[in-house]
């Protein structure tokens, strides 16, 4: 060791062990329980749509400002603009932005869809560069197998007493991985999530929680008294002994309450907008009630790989679809969100299936029973669910579909927003400037050409952050025109200042760079940044340049 | 007050730019996995099937959580069903096999701890060797067979020193909950 490195670590040594207690107790103050710290640190909440559903309709803009080479290509639009059931995208100007025409539609509540572009700042044309849905999404959670996935690494970084919740049993709730803490991962086949996420609080010789009885209280306060007074233990065990007691004792029969009146406000907020078809143009579709003579014709009426619309209204058999469990997993998120106990979620599907919508009515519609065309006959009284992956899913049902999923999610989220919003913290800040809320999938999807489906497209992939931290709609990101039958679709095109196409790493290492969590990752771009208290974006590039899709 | 600030800009030169305020990370504590945990409380609380159904049900199935992987590799099986020793059964197949080898201080691990302790210790009887007048000295053995305790036992002896029942039921607690017999 070198004579000055030798005095400058003795020095740094002694200064540090005579001054450094007494600055440590100045800032910090005595350990409190955590739960209670809200605005310590951010909250991260991720919406992965596993599967890839299309989201041209939604927050893949394609058009972003007026003049704008754009290609329409089939399968990409935002409504029906015949009675064939041909699709366009019709935008709208909001926020100085070209947007699908879905976000001037208004909620149940009056409110508007674009009250959430207020504070949203959308990246597209990322490239994810890998084949298939599993490789595809642990790129975007977990770019590097090395590393903790995003959830992982907030957990390592966490003081809250559960730092991640993932829902679903996914590739993508599969991807967590954390170096030094473990998250809870909760398939969604549970009947009531709050109560798997809480149920290491639950006594197992008994229906209640550990709060029901005062006896049983007071010894393990006392008790976890005892190892507080004990000099010599672990500070850090001392804490999670304590969060663990305050967890048992106080407060789980106000969560759980909280929770129902929470979930049933959510299905309520489903309910009332997901069978609202305004703006789609549905009443214009006519579906054909003869049977076809050739699959090939067919294609955009197509519902799964056997069978075909035909003959009903299509909002009858869509009269009673819902999207699972999203209400559940909205409740979860914002009560134990609020409460400072979870901070980073995963709101996802609940398998590889990816279901958008469960419960739709086959009556009337075409089953192919034979894989032969000539043997077409009409299903008397079926369910069917309508997949994520749309690959046998004609233009039709993908469009119609992903609108009432939209037509859900998005008050689902503008809920959440306002109900973070009310929770007041200190500074004149909201626990919505402290969250961030990330819309993701794996990929766009890439349109066949009969319109009987479409496959992935691996070189587009659109994220969008919400935050109260987020002050004005921003957005970044080039995508391809394309050519001939594949137009405009969203498929990545290299941005000048990083001279690349945008990666999934860099979008890792955007929400590491908002949480201010140390990025793991080599050779990343943040495409967000703190401005003063502000979140902005990286770079400012949206083009829409020539080019192949 | 030249000596003042050499000293300071000594203390604060570094040769990485520090003027990001990401969080540092201080490493938890390494806990024995639940293998070990499961045989010293069968050991102090005796070998009995009601006392290895309590700790398997709250602590041993959940392995993600407070860690020892299973060996896939050691599975014995006296017929299609039954393993011969299920310890190293993989009940959740393969995945169960990568559970961490001795798991990091985390919350649900203490609920678990915290839950199996408290069913054995108070809504049982007192195992046999701690009934008796050397009730301190075997608790003490029992947990800390070489030592460390002294701060522990100085608490629980200005507490319990009554020897009551209940006293005795909630030494156990406080000892059973305690961190050092478990680090590793």
């Amino acid at each position: 060791m070198r004579r000055r490195e030798f005095l400058t670590h003795t020095l740094r040594s002694l200064l540090l062990a005579s001054i450094g207690p007494t600055i440590h107790s100045c800032f910090r103050g005595p350990d409190e329980f955590r739960f209670s710290q809200l605005d310590n640190e951010f909250n991260y909440i991720q919406i992965n749509l596993y599967g890839g559903p299309t989201r041209w309709m939604l927050d893949n803009f394609l058009i972003p400002k007026q003049g704008m080479e754009f290609l329409p290509t089939k399968m990409v639009g935002s409504h029906f603009s015949s009675s064939d059931g041909d699709v366009s995208l019709k935008t709208i100007e909001r926020f100085s932005f070209q947007v699908p025409h879905f976000w001037g539609l208004k909620q149940h509540n009056g409110v508007e869809h674009s009250e959430l572009l207020k504070n949203m700042i959308t990246v597209r044309g990322v490239d994810i560069n890998v084949l298939g849905h599993p490789l595809g999404i642990i790129k975007t959670v977990r770019p590097n197998s090395e590393h903790p996935s995003i959830h992982g690494l907030i957990s390592d970084h966490s003081k809250s007493p559960l730092p991640s919740v993932i829902f679903g049993s996914n590739p993508a709730t599969r991807s967590y991985h954390a170096n030094k803490r473990g998250g809870l991962i909760i398939p969604l086949r549970k009947e009531n999530l709050i109560t798997s996420i809480l149920s290491p609080f639950l006594m197992s010789d008994e229906k209640s929680f550990f709060g029901a009885g005062d006896k049983r209280d007071r010894i393990l306060k006392e008790v976890l008294n005892n190892i507080d007074a004990v000099k010599g233990f672990d500070s850090i065990y001392k804490n999670e002994l304590k969060s663990t007691l305050r967890l048992f004792v106080d407060d789980l029969q106000p969560i759980l309450n909280e929770y129902e009146e929470t979930h049933a406000r959510y299905q309520d907020i489903i309910k009332r907008n997901i069978y609202n078809f305004e703006g789609l143009d549905i009443n214009r579709l006519k579906l054909p009630s003869l049977k076809p003579t050739h699959a090939k014709e067919w294609g955009r009426y197509k519902i799964d790989h056997q069978t075909y619309l035909g003959g009903e209204n299509l909002e009858e058999m869509l009269s009673s679809a819902h999207p699972g469990t999203l209400s559940e997993q909205f409740a979860c998120t914002e009560v134990l969100i609020k409460r400072g106990i979870v901070k980073s979620f995963m709101i996802s599907t609940p398998n590889e299936m990816g279901c958008l919508l469960y419960n739709c009515h086959n009556k009337g519609n075409f089953l192919n029973s034979s894989f032969n065309n000539s043997k077409l006959i009409k299903v008397k009284d079926k369910n069917c669910v309508i997949q994520m992956d749309s690959h046998e899913t004609g233009t039709i049902l993908t469009t119609a579909s992903a609108f009432m999923y939209f037509r859900s999610l998005i008050p689902c989220i503008n809920n959440l927003k306002v109900e973070l919003k009310n929770i007041k913290l200190g500074n004149n800040k909201t626990l919505f400037d402290k969250s961030l809320i990330h819309l993701s999938s794996e990929f766009e999807r890439r349109p066949r050409e009969d319109e009987s489906g479409s496959d992935h497209n691996n070189h587009s992939h659109t994220s969008s952050f919400i935050s109260g931290s987020i002050k004005k709609f921003q957005m970044l990101g080039n995508i391809t025109v394309g050519r001939g039958r594949l137009g405009t679709i969203g498929t990545a095109a290299p941005v000048t200042k990083i001279n690349r196409t945008i990666a999934a790493r860099d979008v890792y290492r955007s929400v590491c760079n908002i949480l201010k969590i140390e990025c793991p990752l080599p050779r990343t771009h943040s495409l967000l940044k703190w401005d003063g208290d502000t979140i902005v974006q990286g770079f400012e590039e949206l083009k829409n340049v020539r080019g192949e899709s | 007050m030249i000596f003042w600030l050499i000293l300071t800009s000594l203390v604060f030169a570094s040769e990485y730019d520090d003027s990001n305020d990401f969080e540092k990370l201080k490493d938890p504590i390494r806990f024995a996995n639940r293998f070990f945990i499961k045989n010293t409380l069968i050991e102090i609380f005796g070998d009995t099937e009601q006392v290895k159904s309590l700790i398997d049900k709250n602590f041993f199935k959940v392995g993600g959580q407070v860690g020892g992987p299973c060996d896939i590799y050691e599975q014995v099986y006296h017929s299609p069903e039954e393993l011969l020793d299920p310890n190293v059964e993989c009940p959740k197949g393969k995945s169960a096999s990568k559970f961490d080898l001795f798991p990091k201080s985390n919350l649900l691990r203490s609920s678990y701890l915290v839950k199996t302790c408290y069913e054995l210790s108070i809504n049982r009887e007192l195992p046999s060797n701690l009934r008796s007048e050397l009730f301190f000295k075997n608790l003490s053995r029992a947990f800390y067979p070489y030592g460390g305790d002294k701060e522990l036992m100085i608490v629980v002896k200005s507490k319990y020193s009554d020897l009551s029942g209940i006293s005795r039921k909630k030494a156990l607690l406080t000892y059973c909950v305690s961190s050092k017999w478990q680090e590793l």
